[in-house]
């Protein structure tokens, strides 16, 4: 059966080449063959699940490898010389990455199911298939990578397939040109969709700012593959792949990263500096503080499409790496990634609060859970956090994936409207997606019972123990991931509930569009049941007891496994875990209750009684200037747009093209110019330099001009004075 | 004073001077002056101004051959004659390709770039 | 026939230039056609040369040939192919019928057209597999003037400023060249300079044995030892170490002084010449195709222990142009000085000032924007894909071989070159209004990657300059052609002029995007594994204290900029509502522009997915310039 994780990832690739060239001939442009290819890989990778999980917690298989690239090097041990070395793409899968595939090849399914009833109709349907085909190949590359490398290649070409679905409506034009809509929107209406962006605009952002991760991240692999050569070339090993996982742990344990130095920084500092450059490609992909403006708009895009990448998976992908790096992540760069994550996680927190599109709430709902995630991750396996991050990546990209869905419904089902100031009230009309997406915000908000109640509380627990742990050395910061996270964790409560009671129970402001509101087909309303199943906590933990600290079954499969250095021997702390683990449990049932219940009261109680709060906390200082912060998401598009667009790109680049060529005056008068005498002056530049410098030499020709006026007396008087110069000097 | 400073007509020196301000004139007559014929006269100028510096060595010093100043000056007035002509014949010329005579409108020949029009790089005919 | 000694790159030199003479006197209708074909023909000599090439590997030199043309300058018709050179053939080769394909529409005056650019490929070709440096600049040389013509006659509404500049930009680094070529020959006595060798490489490459000594002929050395043999001395255990000094050996060859440089001490007992000829000549045993073994010259039983990884290698270089015994002579040009500067300084910066015009090195690029906007589109392709690949394929073939001190001490300044071209020409680019520009600029940035791989001294570094070089020679013959479709089209390049191009042209739309994303160095695509290999090698450079490291985790910045620009502008282009309502209705690619683009895409996503045969071809002659490199910085 080593093939078949080859198998299920070729697969989705020969499904995308075939319908490039042939979907548009194919019946409904080939779904059916796209989703029975998917069927196909989800049922593989359950049985390549049950062989990875069945042979005992800890197994890895290292499956095929080919050798990609070989570089040559100098083996001769000189000082300076780096030995050859070699890059593979193969497989690996550990109980993580066999896991994360059933989910991203289930939810692919599911999707995909989904979309046939999503999609149909639409002019572009068959473009779906093979963007969206690509798309899942590119992920399981990711899933499935035995080295840093190939993550690397398989995460560019998620981009890729991201900014194929994006700007699936490439034709689109920004809201701000569309007088339709703008017709149509409140006049409160700020937010994500009010910025000028189209879809064409929304993938380019998109491309652009997982670049500039991705910058750090392949900073982050060259330091990483630097100090494993070195490492080899010093003791005189063959290199081999120096990427590889097992390559990159071994090298790091033994002080690979001791022996070399950089700008001063060796050792613990270099490897930190390596681990944070990875991580710089996660803060990218995953939407992370400061990189996370890319997200929200990227619901420019289908919104089934926006289930699987942008929930689910591809912003999954940061965190499955920072998981996969782990171990070589010290102590000071998992504090800086829980320290981003929490920060993160409460800025989408507080931003999705305000917010009236219902995917935009759902965007930033997702940036604040991957901030949990990280969270998570960043608290190190000591205190447990390793594998409460790992639990809520796989909890989140179930739940999370149902709520888009549970979007995509209402959405279809109120004709295109997707703001909460319109839609209401489809509780009665679709009670099957209201049942769904109630299963997934209970979830989410952490209720006992709820896949999240297990995962994001060990997050919780995670972040305090590591908190406590870490304040020995690092101080009050230590502490920065806990409290924001939980503050984080109050607002999830609160603007879930605020979207559910709003979208089902809440009257709609404008009947008309949800007159006709029903729910989906049956395949897809049977795709939304299984989700929800997937929602429940005791699909992960296999324990009828929803309170038990430990014995889950996904973190005995998670934990089992000990991953080299900086976890090699680091046991996880159950005596912290089970102080931590009642008081952080109360809390969250705490927020869980007083969310919905505040939620409740807000935007169904008070507004039947006529009472509009909402409405008044918009309008009435000191609130109103909280609200206009949050929902001018804090003005961070405003300030990037200015220093990063305005100043720092174009600005730049026209002062520097300004410089170098000259103005478009002056390229316009250029070829004038050569013909007369005069250079027209329009500002300097480098060129213009050189073209002064080439006049210049053509001064001398000018003044031997002066001599040749065509008068004869002028002549006379050069030959008398010649002559007069010739006899002085010889004289 | 003719003994303190050498010039007169027992010396050589007065008719160097003389010649030499005879050649200066001519000099300055064919740089200045706009008629051609003018010109020519400046250039006539300078002609006996070597002429009369060549008898004036011959009078003041030993001669390699007797008189050989002499002769030098009436090669020159003969030369200057023939000179003359051509020179006039020339200036027929130019009058009749200029209708004028004026030598600062005969500036054809001037090297400064505007005066002619700019070289073309041939055009690719279809 | 097809033996590494064919003549291939004979052929491949003067296919162009017989071409040009049979389009001057094809008819009328059969220009093209003539073209096509013999453009075909010199990709298919190309073809068979790199793959061969590629094939056999190893660091030895194939399909040499050696034809002394003028004895007394040393000069020779000299040509070989290496496995640069075969990376350099193969991306000749599909430029070439590219460039003629997209060049069929040309109306004006086709023949004169077609005919110049068979010269200008002739001149590129002798550029890139000559192995004496005359020819080389006159392969350099003519490749001027047919550029010059053909930018100024069939070229824009700038054309003749372009032209102009272009050529003079060029010229002056090219007599920079000149000079430089005067003065190495000059500089070396006329019975030649004995220069010490790195032993590794003698070793490596003569296949001569740690405990065995099997002479094998002159030509099975890839570095010449034409017919003066192989000095070596001979080490051995045991005996008192002694101080060698000028003319102060034991034992004198033949009345041959020996010219040792430096005070070496080793332990050397007996000094053997074996000098071929005069060995043959004093009737010791003829050699014929045995190679002799060394007890024929072993005087007593203690010769039998040679240890010869201990032993020093001499080699008697005579005077010439070969660009092979140029780089031999590395420590000569170090010590030789003309009017006060050393000529290793002088040669070098010469050599630098000529490939730097060429590259183009930040400074001396402003002809290049110039030069592609105007030029037609076919001339555009040639002068991205082959031209600007002359400068860096330069430096890889003279600069840093012949001159290896200079080089390493002026490593820092080309990696700080390097990494301004990739950022700087990466944000004009961003601000360009002009498509052909933008893309201009987008060229200029990607060879920056090369300077800085070449800067970083090691394997990783140099393999991903060449890498880059043939990658980017294909990305950006994809991006002009791109950029010739939209202006067939519209007869104008203004990037605010179009919108939305996709919905008539979605094929085309396709192609620019995957075009572009090639250039933004997606992976899996070709224009990934080069800056990839730059990246890992400047990192890991031990160059300059650690400046290329850092200027190589700079340059990780250039990744952003370029998908920015890149994406931005096919985001203008193609994506959004269709701004000019006359442009719903232009057709999509024709069968000539299939025809131009497709191989592109194909040779794209395959050296994309499997560059390693692209990278085994280049592996061994990077190695050989990399030890060629350490063992300089070890022994100066």
């Amino acid at each position: 059966m080593s093939w078949l994780p080859l198998a299920i990832l070729a697969a989705p690739l020969a499904v995308a080449v075939f319908l490039l060239f042939f979907g548009r001939r194919l019946h409904h442009g080939g779904d059916g063959f796209a989703t029975g290819v998917m069927a196909l890989c989800f049922a593989g990778s359950l049985v390549v699940a049950a062989d990875v999980l069945a042979g005992g917690a800890g197994r890895e298989i290292l499956g095929h490898s080919v050798t990609w690239m070989t570089i040559g090097g100098m083996n001769d041990g000189s000082s300076g010389s780096l030995p050859g070395f070699v890059l593979t793409l193969g497989v690996y899968l550990d109980p993580l990455a066999a896991i994360m595939l059933c989910i991203v090849t289930g939810l692919a399914l599911a999707v995909m199911v989904y979309t046939r009833w999503y999609l149909h109709g639409d002019n572009l349907y068959p473009r779906f298939w093979w963007s969206f085909s690509f798309f899942c190949f590119a992920m399981i590359g990711v899933v499935i990578s035995s080295n840093l490398l190939m993550s690397f290649v398989f995460w560019e070409l998620v981009g890729l397939g991201s900014y194929l679905l994006i700007g699936f409506w490439y034709f689109k034009p920004a809201v701000a040109d569309d007088p339709h809509y703008q017709a149509m929107k409140a006049s409160y209406a700020t937010g994500i969709l009010e910025s000028k962006l189209s879809p064409a605009d929304a993938q380019l952002k998109a491309f652009v700012m997982n670049r500039i991760g991705d910058a750090g991240f392949i900073a982050g692999i060259a330091l990483t593959a630097w100090a494993v050569i070195a490492w080899h070339g010093k003791h005189g090993t063959p290199a081999g792949d120096p990427l590889a996982w097992s390559a990159i742990f071994k090298a790091v344990e033994h002080g690979a990263f001791n022996e070399i130095s950089l700008l001063g920084l060796s050792g613990t500092n270099l490897l930190t500096l390596a681990g944070l450059g990875i991580f710089c490609g996660a803060v990218g992909k995953s939407a992370q503080f400061p990189l996370h403006t890319w997200l929200p708009d990227a619901m420019q895009g289908p919104t089934t499409g926006s289930a699987i990448i942008h929930a689910a998976t591809m912003v999954a992908a940061g965190v499955f790496l920072v998981a996969r790096v782990h171990p070589m992540l010290t102590p000071d760069a998992l504090l800086v990634v829980a320290c981003i994550g929490a920060v993160t996680a409460l800025l989408a927190a507080t931003m999705a609060c305000v917010q009236w599109d219902l995917k935009a709430v759902l965007a930033y709902s997702t940036i604040s859970q991957l901030g949990f995630m990280l969270v998570g991750l960043g608290s190190g396996v000591a205190s447990g956090g390793y594998n409460a991050g790992i639990a809520h990546l796989f909890t989140h990209a179930i739940f999370k994936c149902l709520l888009f869905l549970c979007a995509a419904a209402v959405i279809h089902a109120c004709h295109g409207h997707q703001s909460l100031t319109r839609v209401g009230g489809l509780g009665r009309k679709m009670p099957v997606t209201a049942f769904a997406m109630g299963v997934a915000v209970l979830a989410i908000l952490g209720v006992p019972g709820f896949s999240a109640f297990f995962s994001k509380d060990a997050i919780l627990v995670a972040a305090q123990v590591a908190g406590h742990h870490g304040s020995e050395h690092y101080g009050w910061v230590a502490l920065v991931p806990a409290v924001l996270a939980t503050l984080a964790a109050a607002l999830t409560c609160y603007y879930m509930a605020r979207l559910w009671w709003r979208l089902f129970v809440a009257p709609a402001a404008d009947s008309h569009v949800v007159d006709h509101a029903h729910d989906p087909w049956p395949s897809a309303k049977l795709v939304l049941i299984v989700l929800a199943l997937g929602c429940l906590q005791a699909v992960w933990t296999l324990q009828a007891n929803p309170f038990a600290v430990e014995g889950a079954w996904l973190d005995h499969v998670i934990r089992a496994k000990s991953v080299g250095l900086y976890a090699s021997g680091v046991e996880v702390d159950h005596d912290a875990i089970h102080h931590a683990h009642g008081g952080v449990v109360s809390l969250a049932i705490t927020f869980a209750a007083v969310g919905i219940a505040l939620a409740w009261t807000v935007f169904v109680l008070l507004p039947r009684r006529g009472l509009n709060l909402a409405e008044r906390c918009r309008t009435t200082p000191p609130l109103s200037w909280v609200w206009a912060l949050l929902s001018r998401l804090w003005f961070l598009e405003y300030v990037y747009d200015f220093v990063f667009v305005r100043i720092l790109g174009k600005g730049l680049g026209r002062t520097l093209a300004e410089g170098d060529l000259g103005t478009p005056q002056r390229l316009a008068a250029l070829d004038a110019a050569t013909a007369t005498k005069k250079t027209a002056r329009f500002g300097y530049s480098l060129d213009g330099l050189i073209d002064g410098v080439a006049k210049a030499f053509t001064l001398p020709g000018r003044a031997g001009n002066l001599l040749h006026s065509g008068r004869i007396g002028t002549y006379v008087a050069l030959a008398i004075g010649v002559v007069a110069v010739i006899s002085l000097l010889r004289l | 004073m003719n003994e303190i400073l050498r010039l007169g007509p027992d010396h050589l020196a007065g008719y160097l001077a003389v010649a030499a301000c005879l050649f200066a004139i001519g000099v300055v007559a064919c740089i200045t002056r706009r008629n051609a014929v003018g010109f020519l006269m400046g250039v006539e100028l300078m002609f006996n101004a070597a002429g009369l510096n060549a008898v004036a060595y011959a009078r003041f010093r030993d001669a390699h051959v007797a008189g050989d100043g002499q002769i030098l000056a009436l090669f020159l007035i003969v030369l200057a004659a023939a000179e003359a002509a051509v020179a006039l014949a020339l200036v027929f010329s130019v009058y009749r390709s200029f209708r004028d005579i004026d030598l600062d409108q005969t500036t054809r020949l001037n090297g400064t770039a505007g005066s002619d029009p700019a070289p073309t790089v041939p055009e690719a005919h279809a | 026939m097809l033996t590494t000694s064919a003549a291939l790159p004979v052929w491949f030199v003067l296919l162009p230039l017989l071409g040009a003479g049979l389009i001057v006197l094809a008819p009328a209708m059969r220009v093209r056609v003539t073209a096509l074909g013999v453009a075909l023909a010199t990709a298919l000599v190309a073809g068979l040369a790199a793959v061969l090439a590629g094939i056999h590997g190893g660091h030895a030199m194939q399909f040499e040939t050696n034809i002394p043309l003028i004895p007394a300058w040393g000069f020779s018709f000299h040509l070989g192919v290496d496995g640069l050179s075969a990376a350099m053939l193969a991306l000749c080769g599909v430029i070439e019928v590219i460039a003629v394909l997209s060049s069929w529409k040309v109306d004006k005056r086709p023949r004169a057209y077609f005919a110049l650019l068979m010269l200008l490929f002739a001149g590129t070709n002798a550029v890139f597999v000559s192995l004496d440096l005359l020819l080389f600049y006159v392969g350099w040389e003519l490749m001027l003037i047919p550029m010059y013509i053909l930018i100024a006659v069939w070229g824009g509404d700038q054309r003749r400023y372009a032209a102009v500049k272009y050529v003079l930009f060029t010229l002056v680094g090219s007599l920079a060249m000149l000079f430089a070529l005067i003065l190495l020959p000059a500089s070396v006595p006329e019975e030649g300079v004995l220069v010490e060798v790195d032993p590794d490489r003698v070793m490596t490459e003569a296949h001569i044995g740690p405990t065995s000594l099997e002479w094998y002929p002159p030509s099975a050395f890839s570095h010449p030892v034409v017919g003066n043999g192989l000095l070596w001395v001979k080490n051995k255990t045991g005996f008192p170490s002694m101080n060698l000094k000028r003319n102060d050996l034991p034992v004198d060859i033949y009345g041959l002084p020996l010219l040792i440089e430096r005070n070496r001490s080793f332990t050397p007992v007996q000094v053997v010449h074996l000098k071929l000829e005069e060995l043959k000549f004093r009737g010791r045993k003829k050699f014929g195709d045995h190679p002799p073994s060394m007890s024929q010259f072993a005087g007593d039983s203690k010769n039998d222990n040679l240890d010869l990884k201990a032993s020093k290698f001499f080699v008697l270089v005579p005077r010439d142009l070969n660009i092979q015994h140029l780089q031999l002579l590395w420590p000569h040009w170090a010590k030789t000085t003309f009017l006060g500067v050393s000529v290793a300084v002088l040669g070098f910066w010469c050599f630098l000032l000529a490939f730097a015009v060429k590259v183009p090195v930040i400074g001396l690029h402003t002809w290049l924007p110039h030069a592609h906007v105007q030029a037609p589109t076919a001339i555009s392709v040639v002068l991205a894909a082959l031209l600007l690949k002359l400068g860096v394929y330069g430096f890889l073939r003279i600069a840093w071989p012949v001159f290896p001190t200079a080089a390493l001490d002026a490593g820092p300044l080309i990696a700080v070159l390097g990494t301004v071209a990739i950022l700087y020409a990466a944000w004009v680019a961003l601000m360009q209004n002009d498509l052909k520009r933008l893309v201009a600029y987008s060229s200029v940035s990607h060879m920056g990657f090369c300077l800085l791989g070449l800067a970083a001294v090691n394997v990783a570094g140099a393999t991903g300059a060449v890498v880059q070089m043939v990658t980017h020679g294909l990305g950006s013959a994809m991006l002009f052609l791109v950029v010739g479709v939209i202006y067939e089209r519209a007869h104008h390049r203004r990037v605010d002029g179009f919108g939305g191009l996709a919905k008539p042209m979605p094929v085309f739309a396709g192609i620019a995007l995957f075009a572009c994303l090639a250039s933004a160095a997606l992976p899996g695509l070709a224009g990934f594994p080069g800056e990839l290999l730059v990246f890992l090698g400047a990192v890991s450079s031990t160059a300059a204290n650690g400046k290329v490291q850092i200027l190589g985790l700079v340059s990780c910045l250039g990744v952003i900029i370029t998908a920015a620009y890149l994406l931005w502008m096919v985001k203008r282009v193609f994506f959004g509502p269709i701004r000019h309502p006359e442009q719903a209705a232009w057709p999509d690619l024709t069968r000539r522009e299939y025809a131009c683009l497709v191989p592109l895409v194909l040779l794209t996503l395959a050296v994309g997915v499997w560059p390693q045969p692209l990278i085994d071809s280049i592996t061994p002659a990077a190695e050989t310039l990399v030890r060629h490199l350490h063992w300089v910085a070890a022994t100066r």
